[in-house]
């Protein structure tokens, strides 16, 4: 996969996830917060075909129940009395398959938001250092070393200790977009120091400041776009790092709590061992890390290369 | 070398001054703290709190507090815990052993894997073995210790083997998530090394086996690997974190965690500290050990 084209559908398949969970009003057969008491803790539903019909066993009364597609504005569902719940239901019978979409919107979004926060900031911390040079170049790289000098999770846990500890979901939310964010900058912004020093020494670039350009046109119209391919591998290998960052955060309940949903608050059944040993399905949508973090993962190799 | 390990400590320990400094900065800046909660009881007395609150000196000045914390952090206390009512050197020492011993154990076993299967793979460039520890590395490093702790956890009580141990099911979800970092880069290093044209002259003179790779190909791929060492350490202790709540291990993790649900301030703060030393003395054995294997950083400048 190395030059090939395997990127590409990395790449596809990595939007395509986040226009899923986008799209969850449409993808979802039911509400994130919507109850089916009567039937909580249910496993996912089997589909079996009767001719060329899929049916699935309602989770309450075991009767097969038509499975169709396109209707009450959603992709699919089986009518009103009966239920569908592809990858099971919680404890309040809430379609697990939904809430992963709907958490996937706060997970992924914050995300992306935390990926840009960062990389950003490392950005112009890191091309202002390196052009800079003298007092703002060692400021700056004695204030990323304090950044680095504590194992991540470890600095994102300390700093979280000092922040209210319970919060609404929406500033659940902005709370980890910031401490993702503000935290992550010190290892991105060194790499891009160490990059505009060397392209700083580069013929053209030289030629331009002996015309007399400045810093900052320097910056943005040699150096930055020449780093773009590094700016988009950091950004594939620090994505996955935030999420699992909210998960963890989220689970250890200092990021996202209920009734707000993320993949952690998802995850969140991982630290209950009984309910796990009586209904592993319930762990289901935690196995979706996986292929996103490997989507991730092809796609910083294949720029990266 | 004296020269170079005292400017190496000087440098670690101005880092740890300047993360506590941080924490007390943090805190000062931070809203309530252990006691806030008792002061929205009416059944409580203010004067009550503020008695406590003196009592573990919350009360004074930050500056004073700070002062005064990192003069009794240099002759080893690191206050005391306000949740637990005793000194948090006593509270950390076992935790701490426990995490060590964890991540440590993980650590070798780890660098073990990495190292043989690296050598495996360098010995046939191109060979099955390569190309499966280029897949190994791929799967390894998509699934989080969170996930692979829960995994374990799922299937040692489904089976019925949770008696295999806290300890047991730590390590095994620890070491495969340090493993890929430390393998991919050892590949590299020891393939590079292997390839090397010295090597091929020594095998020329008739040199192969153990000698070959102890004499020639380790020393020469030693540096990028060295260099990992701490790097290898900080990614492990953060995953301590994680396991150990998962698992329920009881190391240092829970209680920090625990810590930081109450605001016990002094454990935080020596969590935080101990981190930071560990992480900077696994830069500092990486340091010495490349200045001992690597002429070009004698040089002085």
């Amino acid at each position: 996969m190395r030059r090939g084209s395997g990127w590409k559908w990395a790449a596809g398949a990595l939007a395509a996830l986040h226009a899923a969970v986008l799209g969850a009003g449409f993808l979802a057969p039911y509400d994130a917060a919507e109850q089916h008491r009567e039937a909580p803790l249910a496993p996912p539903g089997a589909i079996h075909f009767h001719g060329l019909r899929p049916y699935a066993d309602d989770p309450v009364t075991g009767e097969p129940r038509e499975l169709r597609f396109f209707v009450h504005r959603r992709l699919f569902g089986v009518d009103a009395p009966g239920l569908y719940f592809p990858l099971g239901s919680d404890e309040f019978g809430r379609d697990q398959f939904s809430r992963l979409l709907y958490g996937g919107r706060v997970s992924l979004g914050a995300a992306a938001l935390a990926t840009a926060l960062s990389i950003g900031l490392g950005l112009v911390a890191g091309v202002a250092s390196g052009l800079a040079g003298g007092w703002v170049d060692s400021v700056l790289m004695r204030v990323s070393e304090l950044f680095l000098a504590l194992p991540w999770l470890y600095l994102l846990l300390g700093v979280r200790a000092f922040l209210p500890l319970s919060m609404p979901p929406q500033r659940g939310f902005l709370l980890v977009i910031a401490l993702a964010g503000l935290l992550g900058w010190a290892r991105p912004a060194r790499l891009f120091r160490g990059l505009t020093l060397s392209l700083a020494q580069a013929g053209h670039v030289e030629a331009a400041r002996g015309f007399g350009a400045s810093r900052f046109y320097l910056a943005r119209r040699h150096i930055v776009p020449e780093m773009r391919g590094v700016i988009g591998t950091q950004a594939a290998l620090v994505a996955p790092q935030y999420i699992l960052a909210e998960v963890t955060l989220s689970m250890f309940g200092l990021g996202i709590n209920e009734p707000g949903l993320s993949w952690g608050t998802l995850l969140d059944v991982v630290r209950q061992p009984a309910l796990l040993t009586l209904d592993p399905w319930i762990a289901l949508p935690a196995l979706m890390l996986i292929p996103v973090f490997l989507l991730y993962s092809v796609c910083a190799d294949a720029l990266g290369s | 070398m004296a020269w170079f390990l005292a400017r190496r400590l000087a440098h670690a320990a101005a880092l740890l001054m300047a993360v506590s400094a941080g924490t007390f900065a943090l805190a000062e800046l931070a809203p309530g703290d252990y006691f806030a909660e008792l002061r929205t009881d009416p059944r409580v007395d203010a004067a009550a709190v503020e008695t406590l609150r003196a009592r573990y000196g919350l009360d004074r000045p930050p500056l004073a507090r700070y002062g005064a914390w990192m003069a009794a952090a240099v002759r080893g206390d690191l206050g005391v815990s306000i949740a637990y009512n005793m000194p948090v050197t006593e509270l950390l020492r076992p935790r701490l052993g426990r995490t060590l011993e964890l991540a440590g154990v993980s650590w070798v076993l780890s660098w073990m894997a990495a190292l043989g299967l690296a050598m495996a793979a360098a010995m046939r460039p191109g060979g099955w073995v390569d190309r499966g520890t280029a897949w190994l590395v791929s799967a390894l490093l998509v699934v989080p210790e969170l996930l692979l702790a829960a995994l374990l956890v799922l299937v040692a009580a489904r089976t019925g083997v949770p008696r295999l141990g806290g300890f047991s099911l730590a390590v095994a979800a620890l070491a495969p998530g340090a493993a890929p970092v430390l393998l991919r880069h050892a590949r590299a290093a020891l393939r590079e090394a292997a390839g090397a044209p010295f090597v091929e002259a020594a095998r020329a003179r008739g040199i192969g086996g153990g000698r070959l790779w102890a004499v020639y190909i380790f020393p020469a791929a030693a540096n990028p690997m060295v260099s990992l060492f701490g790097l290898s350490f900080a990614g492990l202790l953060s995953g301590t974190l994680v396991v150990e709540a998962v698992t329920g291990w009881p190391g240092v993790g829970p209680l920090f965690l625990e810590a930081i649900a109450s605001r016990d301030f002094y454990v935080i703060a020596a969590v935080g500290l101990v981190a930071a030393a560990l992480l900077a003395a696994g830069n500092l054995a990486a340091d010495l050990m490349l200045y001992a294997l690597d002429p070009r950083i004698r040089r002085p400048r």
